[in-house]
């Protein structure tokens, strides 16, 4: 049984003229130990996607399977209490509260649930001595460098033992030295058992992944097993295309991304092969 | 989250966003310090009218025209018009018969102005030599009169009165002039302990000259606007009264004209007027406790609009609506809770410069302290409640995308 199933998922936004579709039909299934990166250009749905499977928001249509439960429909506590104890997440902004300190913030998850302080600080501290930030425990945010704040978000999202991280591009904040540390911090936590789902633009990151989604106007274009520590062959392909776009692809609005995608007839083995995982067939 | 936990949270938002919270609770503070203040001067005042009245007239009836007896003090209506003439000698010698009655003196207002070395506005009282046995009052320097003066024109002064008229220190012997007929000071009363703020008939004011003078300075007749009754024992003082009343009745041809007040209910009658201020003291910090928990609101709304991020992480992480609310409306709670103690600390040292610094002695109540806390808690929850249930109501990925 598949950890993650989503079935013809759609999101609308707006009313009348202005309603925008982030996810059109999206069927994906992740199964539990995968370490999976979604890529896309800016505005295909990747975000829509995370926040969805993240129970943050709802789908307009289709039907999304958590553990072999509907959550689609959930109501607001009980979708709270799902986020609170099974999904763990990360964000580009890191999303620390600042006026907690490091450790206030870890813990801040497990204060919604009936564990004692102590408890709650023991655990969050644990945490922190997990992903290197012991140390750094009652700094506030603001004390910190980009990569120790976004240690910290891991440890907060990690510290009601998740069975799905998501972390929405987690790196998209950092430099290259701090990028580096939070993927491998992430690629030991997958050693070790989790699935973590994760949102990038940067194509060098899809190395640390087992598969890469391919998003494009909220749709999955493709859908790529990979082996940990290669980047991705689109990915790569992006990679290598990078200021080979012409004016008129400028123009456009073509992304290097798009350029790089397989051609519809190049496409169509990878959508037949991708079949059992779901993905916008073409 | 716990509520401990929740109470946390809160006094860390407080600490802060000091100026902020001090500023949502000045009316809290206001409203609980005013109502606390008022109703222990009120209590202070209370009790030294009791005490004066366990002191000095334990056992002393008062008889006042009925149109009289629902103020603090018959002088000051004496001259209303519909009550002259009610009491009369007749009266007094009705309340002299009556059982258990040891002695009974009229008290009839007989001019306003005297001239000693100042001139002087005050009650010139006519009464009988028995005055200073019915009432204890007790006399510094001189005698009291006795009937037998009365044709001595010998007048006996309140001790403020003495110093108000006189240069000299002990004005004994000097001359004193009402209405144009002489008067020789024959002795000063010791300080009557009165009730401030109680309006009550103040003896240190007052001149007194003997009832047969009377004629000579008020040709009209003097007034009787009271009659003191002493009781034998205190335990008979409540059905001497009833009985009293009913024969006092009885002559005014069965008319109710007369009211025969025992002490504890000339205390109340006194308070009156204080009570009065209480309550409008009351209704005005009730409308600042409104004013307050709407200044709350306020306050917690923009603070729900300016922590929408927080609440969109906090429900990111796992916070339900319940929880989100919970936090809120302790927050508001929180304000009015420490709004209160503060409004109580004033209160207490209110009291406390009052009760050095003036002749009042206001005695702290706890009770009224207590109230008007639970007042403003009831209206921080009522208030915080609105701000609370937008913030919970909040859609997670909508507060998290607001900065």
């Amino acid at each position: 049984m598949a950890l993650i199933e989503l079935k013809d998922v759609s999101k609308l936004y707006g009313f009348g003229d202005a309603t925008t579709l982030a996810l059109d039909e999206v069927s994906v299934s992740i199964e539990k130990g995968e370490f999976i990166a979604i890529m896309g250009a800016s505005g295909c749905g990747k975000s829509t996607l995370m926040n969805v499977m993240g129970l943050l928001d709802r789908p307009t249509n289709g039907t999304y399977t958590l553990s072999g439960k509907r959550v689609d429909r959930l109501r607001p506590t009980r979708a709270a209490k799902l986020r609170r104890d099974t999904l763990g997440f990360i964000f580009q902004n890191f999303n620390l509260l600042p006026k907690l300190t490091v450790i206030e913030n870890v813990a801040l998850p497990l204060s919604y649930t009936n564990m004692s302080t102590t408890r709650r600080l023991k655990t969050a501290s644990s945490m922190l001595e997990r992903v290197g930030m012991q140390s750094r425990e009652y700094f506030l945010p603001s004390q910190l460098s980009g990569g120790q704040i976004q240690c910290a978000a891991i440890a907060r999202a990690l510290v009601n033992n998740p069975s799905v991280v998501l972390a929405d591009e987690p790196t998209g904040n950092l430099d290259s030295a701090g990028s580096r540390l939070i993927m491998e911090l992430l690629s030991e936590l997958h050693k070790v058992g989790n699935t973590i789902i994760f949102v990038t633009h940067n194509p060098e990151l899809t190395r640390y992944a087992t598969r890469v989604i391919y998003m494009h106007d909220g749709q999955i274009i493709q859908d790529e097993q990979t082996e940990i520590g290669q980047v991705a062959k689109t990915a790569k392909a992006q990679l290598y295309s990078r200021g080979r776009l012409s004016e008129e692809d400028d123009m456009a609005g073509v992304s290097t991304l798009m350029k790089a995608f397989p051609t519809a007839e190049q496409a169509k083995p990878v959508a037949k092969k991708r079949g059992r995982r779901g993905g916008k067939k073409k | 989250m716990r509520a401990v936990g929740n109470v946390t949270a809160a006094l860390k938002i407080m600490r802060s966003s000091r100026t902020r919270s001090l500023f949502t609770m000045l009316g809290v503070i206001i409203a609980v310090a005013a109502v606390t203040t008022v109703v222990s001067i009120g209590d202070g005042v209370k009790q030294s009218i009791l005490l004066q009245a366990n002191k000095s007239a334990k056992n002393v009836l008062t008889i006042r025209p009925a149109s009289l007896s629902d103020t603090s003090d018959g002088l000051n209506k004496i001259n209303g018009g519909g009550s002259i003439g009610v009491l009369t000698a007749e009266d007094l010698k009705t309340v002299a018969k009556q059982p258990h009655v040891t002695s009974a003196v009229s008290l009839s207002v007989a001019g306003n102005t005297a001239q000693g070395d100042y001139e002087y506005k005050g009650p010139v009282v006519s009464v009988d030599g028995d005055l200073p046995a019915v009432v204890n009052y007790s006399v510094a320097y001189g005698a009291f009169f006795a009937d037998t003066d009365a044709a001595n024109n010998v007048a006996v002064l309140g001790a403020k009165a003495a110093s108000a008229l006189y240069n000299a220190n002990v004005p004994l012997g000097h001359g004193l002039t009402i209405n144009g007929q002489e008067f020789i000071i024959g002795g000063i009363l010791n300080s009557v302990p009165v009730a401030p703020l109680s309006g009550g008939f103040d003896a240190n004011n007052t001149i007194f000259i003997p009832k047969s003078a009377a004629a000579s300075v008020a040709p009209a007749g003097a007034v009787i606007y009271q009659i003191l009754a002493k009781i034998d024992d205190a335990k008979n003082v409540e059905s001497t009264a009833k009985k009293m009343q009913s024969n006092l009745s009885k002559e005014h041809g069965g008319q109710e004209m007369i009211k025969v007040l025992t002490p504890s209910e000339l205390a109340t009658k006194q308070t009156v007027t204080l009570g009065l201020l209480a309550k409008l003291t009351v209704a005005a910090a009730a409308i600042t406790l409104l004013v307050s928990g709407i200044g709350i609101m306020n306050v917690m709304l923009v603070s729900v609009s300016e922590r929408m991020h927080e609440i969109g992480i906090r429900k990111a992480v796992g916070a339900t609506n319940r929880q989100i609310l919970g936090q809120f409306i302790t927050e508001a709670v929180m304000l009015s809770v420490i709004g209160s103690i503060l409004g109580v600390i004033l209160a207490a040292f209110a009291c406390f410069l009052l009760g050095v610094f003036t002749d009042l002695h206001p005695h702290f109540n706890w009770a009224a302290a207590g109230l008007s806390c639970l007042a403003a808690c009831g209206l921080g929850i009522l208030f915080g409640v609105i701000p609370a249930a937008r913030a919970a109501r909040k859609d997670p990925i909508t507060a998290l995308r607001s900065q």
